[in-house]
């Protein structure tokens, strides 16, 4: 099991295109998350991964199994 | 022989034409054949045609099938070469160290791929190329 800081680190060097946060979008359906993402000019600096999934499964934007 | 009967399963419309074909044309004319049993009655003309009938239809679904698989494989096609564009325009951020993680991935417009599934085979490659996975 890795730690926090390990997964940070990786994040920071750029390997993990989530940056650690993967786990929030699991359950997201990708296309309607990035569309999300574009229509309302999304700012990952300022929104946090967890908080734009929430957003767009409030829309509805659960992934179907 | 197998693939003509795989084309078929897959597309089952001209079975049901065939089998209309073979119900109008070789059913009577066989059945009254074989009722008869006097092969000097029998009129092979609706038989033989009706063969031809089955023949085309086959012929026709099968190269309907083979034109389908082609346009799917031109679509993957395209469907790969637009995900490693992406997936290479991202790896290309993260390595000169302009941008990476999901702002990096915000800038890269990964809805024109099309659906979730291909988005996921993109970050996954993402991952992949910088020796990460998810």
């Amino acid at each position: 099991m890795r730690s926090a800081r390990w997964e940070g680190v990786r994040a920071g060097a750029g390997d993990d295109p989530w940056a650690g946060q993967e786990g929030d979008v699991r359950d997201i359906d990708l296309f309607a998350f990035f569309r999300y993402v574009r229509e309302n000019r999304v700012d990952f600096s300022k929104q946090s991964v967890a908080e734009v999934a929430a957003a767009v499964r409030e829309q509805g934007g659960a992934r179907r199994s | 022989m197998k693939k003509i009967w795989d084309a078929f399963l897959a597309n089952p419309y001209p079975m049901w034409l065939s089998a209309i074909a073979l119900a109008l044309g070789i059913g009577p004319s066989g059945l009254r054949f074989l009722w008869t049993l006097k092969p000097a009655e029998y009129d092979p003309t609706i038989a033989v045609l009706t063969a031809t009938l089955i023949a085309l239809i086959w012929t026709a679904n099968y190269a309907y099938l083979v034109v389908k698989r082609s346009e799917f494989e031109f679509d993957r096609t395209a469907e790969r070469e637009l995900i490693s564009k992406v997936v290479d325009e991202y790896v290309g951020l993260s390595r000169r160290r302009y941008d990476n993680g999901p702002h990096a991935l915000a800038t890269l417009g990964l809805e024109q791929l099309g659906g979730d599934s291909q988005i996921r085979d993109a970050l996954r490659e993402m991952g992949g190329s910088a020796g990460w996975r998810w």
